[in-house]
């Protein structure tokens, strides 16, 4: 891609570097009003001939709001975050290279989560994010997130957000390509009922890799990334909460043209002493998906935090395949006359000491009834057309298909030094495990950050590591290690390298890369 | 159930489908019926109408024991258990258990690596439930994130992935200088004990200095050091220590403000004890009294105040 600066975008420029100096006034306004003193000095804070308890009529308190200092914002508000850098990029392959690899070092610029938000008035919120990797050959990567939020009060406002993704060399989107994530307004009624319609984004469940009540959602958990957002459907919300206690009904109209197949789901939540548990019960009037029972906990036993979700299924959701009468043939099955249990049961721990010592722990199983207890037959092609073939819906089909599973995660971190020389290092990883197909993946990584929260120096050392068979559940490639270094110097210059490595089912090597990027952020918002 | 392969379509639901529809109807009506029995019970924590403030998640008698409470004339004579009560009324002054309170909170943090952040949260009491609310007001880019904790329950909403998160884990606040019990009553007379008494000065004010030793492990400092002012009785300064004697963070209360018998210290300023150009200052406006509608503390005015 050739880049030359035209004047349309110098004048972009000059846009940014004015929204900019607007921020910083305004930040600057806001900030240095109430600002800790440069130095602490005792006899000043203490001494000085003002009282420093005021007074406050107990009737107007209670009648009004006490201005202590002056709280007032002008709109519009204009703020950028983010950097911009410009270095290399690179990808060598020095074993196991094959024709279609690209090799290369090229320049690039790398735009790394550059947000915009605009407020012209203050219920009304404009936001764009922005990542974008170009190299001389083109848009290696973009992603856009705009949203806007409009608000007429605390309960009623309209929200949209879409998403724009392009990633040529991945997997997924590998043409522009524009979603539609959220879509909704909400509303309610003498502040007793609460709603929520359109599309939008619905988490269920408590768990953290594994969640078998979170039936309303559309899209799978990533391992790698459990807690990213997941598209949801166009749904009807109602929500009654009973002080902490909450009643919440959804109600989602046909996705296809047959105006009877609409899905229904309510659930209540009801806190009890230190516990939260939630009942809820799914429906679907075209069977489509099986109706369900769900329970599902959180709480703490002593010091350690439980979560637990139970589901009972009038079906396993699911279509099969297994081995046919004749060899290398295979048959699917749907089991819809009986019922499944899904259960998970997980564990988190948290321990800090003044002495600067931190220890977090999570643990998760899960038992899938509607899995596979031997899942392996899905490593093979034939039994996975066959299913193509004879399935409605494929991909949940495949998707979580074991029945027994294990994830956790865990960081130890100890603070050393202070001053100039404070440092932290911290030990940390997840792993996930599917003991029904033999795959796991789990990345280890080791971390020591100089200065505040790392602003003086990071440097982080992991390993992505995949193992189990080829189209296994947490090893789809087979094997797989990615040893990676990243080093980030006063969060300006970013070194990162990484060497992904396939590996034979015998472990021995089939094909290293080398892939590293060496960029200098040397605008930041 | 049918089993077919080879290009065999298989069959679908059939014969148990109106089955699993009732019993689907009926799972979704027991849920519906079990919501609107419980509808008609007060919210978590709230005493029937009548009953006098008892100061949620206190232990009883923590007020009381106070009332006829003889403090000694002179600070030298002041003993440890005259110190801890005086500690317990800075407890109960910063509490509001007649009313609500709610006020925003600007948090100004200074980092010799990081800058200078600013923060503005909106905050809402209610003492004697034990309920706090807090909802992030800026930066706009985590406008609408927010926490609710009614006594030991604490709920966490992530706009992200529009998850709750349920614990009851501690936390810190944002890793500056500032925590989120800073926002709440304070409760030292319950987790410390008195070590050791002396006397002093602080700017114009005579103080009685306390060092205080946890009595538990559920707090970040294991010792800390307190001065409070003997006309008033309100604190002016804290220090807070690591176990081994290290000094974590200096807390400094500037300004307060008085309403009826609760005390607001409206302005606070943080030293970080390990870096010593980090700081943070905590400034409250907006304070009110008035009384705060029910939904607020409820987890459907998170969500919806989310973006």
């Amino acid at each position: 891609m050739e880049i030359s600066i035209t004047s349309g975008q110098l004048s972009s420029k000059a846009m940014i570097r004015a929204f900019s100096i607007l921020w910083l006034m305004l930040a600057a306004a806001g900030a240095f009003a109430q600002a800790p003193p440069a130095v602490i000095d005792e006899q000043a804070l203490f001494g000085g001939e003002k009282d420093i308890v005021t007074v406050i009529d107990e009737k107007a308190a209670s009648t009004g709001v006490i201005q202590l200092v002056q709280d007032t914002k002008t709109y519009p508000v204009f703020l950028l975050d983010g950097t911009v850098g410009a270095g290399l990029q690179g990808r060598y392959v020095p074993f196991g290279a094959t024709a279609q690899d690209r090799q290369y070092l090229v320049g690039g610029v790398n735009i790394s989560g550059l947000s915009l938000d605009f407020l012209p008035v203050k219920n009304i919120h404009f936001q764009a994010e922005t990542s974008l990797l170009a190299l001389p050959s083109g848009i290696a990567s973009a992603s856009i997130d705009a949203s806007a939020d409009l608000r007429v009060s605390d309960f009623k406002r309209f929200r949209a957000s879409v998403q724009f993704r392009y990633d040529p060399e991945g997997e997924q989107y590998t043409s522009p390509t524009i979603l539609l994530d959220e879509l909704f307004v909400d509303t309610e009624i003498g502040k007793k009922v609460f709603f929520r319609l359109g599309k939008q984004r619905i988490s269920w469940g408590v768990g953290t890799w594994f969640k078998p009540s979170d039936v309303l959602s559309l899209a799978a958990i990533d391992p790698d990334d459990p807690a990213a957002s997941r598209e949801g459907p166009f749904a009807f919300k109602a929500d009654l909460p009973i002080g902490l206690n909450h009643a919440m009904l959804y109600l989602v109209p046909p996705l296809s043209g047959n105006a009877g197949a609409f899905s229904a789901a309510g659930r209540y939540d009801w806190v009890v002493g230190g516990w939260e548990l939630s009942f809820a019960g799914f429906g679907r009037t075209d069977m489509q998906v099986s109706p369900r029972a769900m329970f599902t906990f959180t709480g703490a036993i002593g010091s350690i935090d439980v979560y637990g979700e139970q589901v009972l299924l009038w079906g396993a959701d699911r279509t099969f395949v297994k081995q046919g009468d004749t060899p290398g043939s295979y048959v699917t099955y749907r089991p819809d006359d009986r019922v499944f249990l899904q259960s998970t049961l997980g564990f988190k721990y948290s321990k800090s000491t003044s002495q600067g010592f931190s220890l977090s722990l999570n643990l998760q199983g899960y038992y899938n009834g509607t899995g596979y207890a031997d899942a392996r037959i899905l490593l093979n092609t034939a039994a996975r057309q066959q299913l193509r073939s004879d399935s409605a819906n494929y991909s949940r089909d495949v998707s979580q298909p074991g029945m027994w599973y294990l994830a956790g995660q865990g960081s130890v971190s100890q603070r050393f030094g202070e001053g100039k020389t404070y440092t932290v290092l911290s030990l940390s990883g997840y792993g996930i495990a599917s003991f029904s197909d033999g795959s796991m993946r789990f990345n280890p990584k080791v971390q020591v950050q100089m200065g505040d929260e790392g602003g003086k120096m990071s440097l982080t050392a992991s390993s992505l590591t995949a193992l189990g068979p080829k189209l296994s559940e947490y090893a789809p490639q087979g094997n797989k290690i990615t040893p990676s270094l990243s080093l980030s110097i006063r969060d300006t210059v970013s070194l990162s390298a990484s060497v992904p490595m396939l590996l034979q089912d015998d472990y021995s090597i089939r094909k290293v890369s080398v892939e590293f990027s060496l960029y200098w952020n040397a605008v930041s918002f | 159930m049918t089993i077919k392969g080879d290009g065999v379509a298989i069959r679908r639901f059939g014969a148990h489908s109106s089955l699993a529809g009732k019993v689907s109807l009926i799972l979704f009506a027991a849920v519906l019926v079990f919501a609107a029995r419980a509808q008609g019970t007060p919210p978590a924590g709230t005493p029937p109408a009548g009953t006098p403030p008892q100061g949620g998640g206190l232990p009883p008698g923590f007020m009381e024991s106070l009332k006829d409470y003889k403090f000694p004339d002179d600070i030298s004579k002041f003993t440890g258990l005259d110190f801890l009560m005086l500690v317990r009324r800075t407890d109960i002054r910063s509490s509001f258990y007649k009313s609500d309170m709610t006020a925003t909170i600007t948090t100004v943090s200074v980092s010799p690596d990081r800058g200078t952040f600013v923060r503005k949260e909106q905050i809402y009491r209610r003492d004697k439930d034990d309920a706090f609310l807090m909802i992030t007001l800026e930066p706009e880019s985590r406008k609408g994130q927010g926490m609710l904790r009614v006594s030991n329950n604490m709920w966490r909403y992530d706009p992200t992935s529009r998850k709750f998160t349920h614990t009851t884990l501690k936390d810190t606040y944002e890793n500056s200088t500032v925590r989120n019990n800073d926002f709440r009553r304070w409760q030292r007379s319950l987790d410390y004990t008195v070590e050791s008494l002396t006397t002093g000065k602080l700017g114009k004010y005579d103080v009685i200095i306390g060092e205080l030793k946890a009595n538990n492990d559920e707090v970040p400092f294991p010792r800390i050091r307190m001065y409070i002012e003997k006309q008033r009785m309100i604190v002016l300064k804290v220090e807070e220590f690591s176990l081994s004697g290290k000094l974590l963070r200096t807390a400094y209360y500037t300004e307060y403000v008085q309403i009826g018998d609760s005390y607001v210290p409206t302005v606070q300023i943080f030293q970080d004890g390990l870096i010593p150009e980090k700081r943070s200052q905590v400034t409250y406006t907006n304070i009110s009294t008035q009384p705060v509608p029910d939904y607020i503390f409820t987890k459907e005015y998170l969500e919806r105040m989310s973006q």
